[in-house]
């Protein structure tokens, strides 16, 4: 049962980032690659300053607080740009992240990662058990998604949405394209601070691994294969990738190919995908050029 | 001055070629004033320098007597200034009503967080809106299309949909880009009456127009600008400039 819940919380950390991706991708339209810098910017802010005393609610405010900051920074010079350049730019942001992870060693710790990040408590209650995190992620879930959902319906995702359609158009209309851009780019990269902090608190092990441009494109896929622009994507989208790989473990294919096979399903959906259904499965416009 | 667009002496150019020279014209308030002229005679480009889409390499753009040259484009917007392309440009995922409301909200509900600081006042205010958005669909004809998504409209339905999305900002000017282009009969005649309409009503201080279509510019134009080789080759009333022999042999070729 514990492999139920442990599955449950990393559904719920995928579900937690790519609803928030999907403010940026789904509703602006903007393909970025650097979603997974602020998933890790949250994990290491959060652990970090664990290490140095912080409380737990201090930590996890610090690692949102650090997160907004890079994001103002990334999204100050990505946001001056769209499409392809927009794209290789959050790229770039990411490698540099991920370099900076791996090379600062006297504050990451470089490629042998934090160890030993102290479990939460809750109400007197020192989370351990798959269940116990089942509920927190599920608390972070009733916290996040009502937020998201909140601004996809409202009049600032329904611009998000006329900049995706139209930007030069929207723009004759008196909406200032940049500012409500940069606002999305932020919020998502500050809500991917939550399940990285909860990430971190439920390994309690983090190192660069988990943060690369690997990490970013998973991201991106979910939303490409579910489909992006609404609430029903994400979810289609993190169920298939972070649970099909589960289910190939029950098909008792050797452990030695395993790992590849999955690799080689993931990559062959997505080509079928976008050659059959281009808008994604639960998708509401297609986000990949002709 | 009853000038409420003013261009002083701007210029553009591309590489090394100027699209636009010495280009100096004033539109009145109240009169509807057209640029007409071959293809590639500049008036496009004279548009995407007034609205912001481009900036001016020399010259100045005046509204109302603020000097808008090179403000960022939504600036120019918030000014007063609305456009129409000549590609019309709707939403087309958005629905038919959503391409209404989206000019219509309130600046403050560009802020993200006001959606979460303010749910019931974002709430009533956007029924508001909505509210408003379908009286101008209702107005160009489209009401019964509200729920359609704009992409599946006509060509000259999403002609309209771009009028509505204009009447409802209550801009003051409005520079439309070969409003009644590729359009049937039927649906030109719907749309030079609308903004007549529009025009007689009060509601539109300035209003300049781009048109080859020589009906449209007959029944709308009370001044023309003609223009030819990036210059303002003459300028006068309607009826002086469509009987000017020049005219006809530069762009009729007759």
């Amino acid at each position: 049962m514990s492999y139920v819940f442990h599955l449950s919380v990393i559904l719920g950390i995928y579900l937690a980032l790519s609803y928030s991706l999907n403010l940026t991708m789904g509703f602006g339209g903007l393909l970025s690659f650097c979603h997974a810098a602020f998933y890790g910017t949250g994990a290491y802010g959060y652990a970090l300053l664990l290490q140095t005393g912080a409380s737990q609610a201090g930590a996890l405010a610090g690692a949102i607080g650090i997160t907004t900051i890079l994001a103002l920074l990334i999204g100050v010079v990505s946001l001056r740009f769209r499409g392809d350049i927009f794209l290789f730019i959050t790229l770039g942001f990411q490698m540099i992240v991920s370099v900076v992870l791996y090379n600062w060693v006297e504050l990451t710790n470089g490629p042998y990662g934090i160890a030993s990040i102290p479990r939460p408590e809750l109400f007197g209650v020192t989370m351990r058990t798959p269940l116990q995190y089942a509920i927190l992620t599920a608390a972070m879930l009733a916290l996040l998604l009502p937020l998201l959902f909140r601004l996809y319906r409202s009049p600032f995702g329904l611009l998000l949405k006329a900049l995706r359609e139209d930007e030069v158009a929207a723009k004759s209309l008196g909406i200032n394209a940049h500012a409500i851009f940069l606002q999305a780019f932020i919020i998502a990269a500050a809500i991917a601070a939550f399940p990285g902090a909860l990430y971190a608190s439920y390994v309690t092990y983090i190192d660069p691994t988990s943060f690369t441009l690997k990490e970013s494109i998973f991201l991106a896929a979910i939303l490409l294969l579910g489909g992006a622009g609404n609430r029903k994507g994400p979810l289609v989208g993190a169920i298939i990738m972070v649970l099909l790989p589960e289910a190939l473990r029950f098909l008792g294919m050797p452990d030695a190919i395993a790992h590849n096979m999955r690799e080689v399903i993931y990559g062959l959906m997505l080509i079928f995908l976008m050659y059959f259904r281009p808008k994604g499965i639960a998708g509401e416009f297609r986000m990949t050029q002709r | 001055m009853n000038n409420a667009l003013l261009i002083k002496d701007v210029g553009k150019r591309f590489g090394d070629t100027w699209v636009l020279r010495d280009v100096r014209v004033a539109v009145p308030k109240g009169k509807i004033t057209a640029f007409m002229g071959p293809n590639g005679a500049g008036k496009t480009t004279l548009f995407h320098v007034i609205s912001g889409a481009l900036k001016p390499d020399i010259g100045h753009v005046y509204f109302e007597g603020v000097d808008i040259t090179g403000w960022p484009s939504h600036a120019i917007a918030l000014q007063g200034i609305g456009r129409q392309f000549q590609d019309v440009r709707v939403f087309k995922a958005l629905t038919v009503l959503e391409n209404v409301v989206v000019g219509l909200v309130p600046q403050q509900h560009q802020k993200a967080w006001w959606a979460w600081l303010q749910p019931i006042k974002t709430d009533r205010s956007m029924q508001k809106i909505r509210h408003e958005a379908e009286h101008w669909l209702d107005y160009v004809g489209l009401a019964d299309a509200r729920t359609q998504a704009a992409g599946e409209l006509s060509f000259g339905q999403q002609k309209l949909l771009s009028l509505a999305r204009l009447f409802a900002k209550d801009f003051s000017c409005l520079l439309l880009d070969e409003p009644t282009a590729g359009v049937s009969p039927a649906m030109i005649e719907r749309i030079i009456t609308l903004i007549r309409k529009r025009v007689d009503e009060g509601a539109l201080s300035v209003t300049a127009f781009v048109e080859h279509n020589m009906n449209a510019v007959e029944h709308l134009a009370d001044w023309i600008h003609f223009m030819h080789e990036g210059r303002i080759a003459f300028s006068g009333r309607s009826d002086h400039v469509l009987g000017c022999e020049i005219v006809r042999e530069l762009y009729m070729g007759i």
